[in-house]
């Protein structure tokens, strides 16, 4: 199918992105890599008044690796991340955005754009929560504030950001152990069934700072803080490798479909998380 | 809704085109510009029939909007094949037989034309970038063919 008629603009600068945004509120849409908002044009599951795009605004495409981490423009492509000399300083960084669709979707697929979008199965969101970064929303009216990426995301699609406001930034904190991102989707490329960003350091023989956190198994990224509890100040070996597995087959809150069934879901979430830690130690 | 002119640059021509904003890009190509090598699948961005180069990469050309592509530089089917011979990548498709109904095929030789010239090495191509396309014959034996062949083809790149 063909999109739905709407009007276009691109304007120069933010100020006028900002305004627009505020004028048009709920009846506009901010195009970014278009790779997940044209498929929903196409199918007309998205019938906006109006489409921005920030495409000119030079600033929003910067990407900047430095002590504190990455912090990338809403508009910077996954491609010149995935491409970037720097871009393992961020753990898991790399294998996060291998995952995102192919290399052809990655050529357009932005690093903003994929967060706001907030699909549940989708890599970046998950990773963002598993760091602990953050994300920067902008409004003509109230200025810029700074949400961390656990209040951002609030369910399928949904999201804190208020019709007027555009995410102009999002910052990856680096960890400091390692950081892998594992999942099973039926071809690659496809959106996962089911996947898990898995990450932690080792201090003095013990798990030190685990994060866990899964996606595709509900509306939004699911962080486990009680499986995280098991590893922290245990010794980075099977036993605990395997209590950790138990304890999420007897725990995780997966949703089921046509996909895949509930029970499935958490079966393989478990196995995933328990052979990403093997991977990493 | 208002129309908007757009200034395209395929296979080095200029083209100035007034369209409505909701055009793909793909479909620009075919119906405004003419050149109907560029094949529409899916529009969903999964078969990757559509696939062109736009400034340097390939991409669907399904899932771009054509304002969106306002002044860049598209390289499609019918720019590959330049005085009269044809690209590494297409002899090997035709010598490997890496086509049966011929579909997928300008979207996988684009995809190709772009990892080639990008210096992507040939594993990566075989699996990486083909992962991006479907073949409905699943002829995928003779295209990893291809790519062998072409990627063992010293120079000759455009």
């Amino acid at each position: 199918m063909k999109p739905p008629p709407f009007d276009y603009a691109d304007p120069e600068t933010l100020d006028e992105v900002l305004r627009l945004l505020a004028e048009a509120g709920d009846d506009a849409v901010v195009i970014a890599g278009g790779q997940s908002l044209i498929p929903l044009l196409n199918l007309r599951l998205a019938r906006p008044e109006i489409v921005i795009d920030p495409r000119r605004v030079a600033e929003l495409s910067s990407i900047d690796f430095g002590e504190r981490g990455l912090q990338a423009g809403a508009m910077a492509r996954a491609i010149d991340v995935e491409e970037h000399p720097d871009v393992d300083q961020i753990a898991g960084l790399s294998t996060a955005l291998g995952h995102i669709g192919h290399i052809q979707i990655r050529a357009r697929t932005t690093i903003g754009g994929s967060v706001a979008h907030a699909d549940p199965a989708a890599e970046l969101p998950a990773l963002l929560v598993a760091l602990g970064g953050e994300v920067v929303l902008q409004s003509a009216q109230r200025g810029a504030r700074t949400v961390a990426a656990d209040d951002f995301f609030i369910g399928p699609l949904m999201t804190v950001r208020e019709p007027d406001e555009l995410l102009t930034s999002v910052w990856f904190p680096a960890h400091n152990g390692a950081v892998t991102v594992v999942e099973v989707a039926k071809r690659p490329g496809d959106f996962a069934m089911v996947g898990a960003v898995v990450g932690y350091g080792v201090a003095n023989d013990v798990v030190v700072d685990p994060t866990i956190v899964l996606f595709g198994v509900g509306g939004r990224p699911v962080r486990l803080p009680a499986t995280e509890a098991i590893l922290s100040g245990a010794a980075p070996d099977q036993d605990t490798f395997a209590a950790a597995k138990a304890h999420m087959l007897d725990n995780v809150e997966a949703s089921g479909d046509a996909h895949a069934s509930a029970d499935y879901r958490r079966h393989v979430a478990a196995t995933l998380v328990e052979r990403a830690l093997l991977e990493l130690s | 809704m208002t129309k908007r002119s757009v200034h395209l640059t395929v296979n080095g021509v200029d083209h100035n085109l007034d369209i409505e904003p909701r055009v793909l890009l793909s479909d620009a190509l075919r119906h405004d510009v003419g050149l109907t090598g560029t094949h529409v699948g899916c529009e969903q961005g999964a078969c990757g029939a559509c696939t062109v180069i736009v400034d340097g990469r390939a991409q669907r050309s399904c899932l771009v909007l054509a304002v969106q592509a306002d002044d860049a530089h598209i390289e499609t089917i019918e720019g590959v094949a330049t005085q009269g011979l044809d690209h590494a990548v297409q002899t090997s498709m035709h010598e490997q037989h890496g086509l049966q109904c011929g579909f997928c095929t300008p979207g996988i030789v684009m995809s190709l034309v772009a990892a080639h010239r990008a210096g992507v090495d040939v594993e990566t191509a075989k699996d990486t970038v083909l992962d991006g396309h479907l073949c409905r014959c699943t002829g995928y034996v003779n295209i990893r063919a291809a790519i062998d062949a072409a990627w063992s083809t010293a120079g000759g790149d455009t």
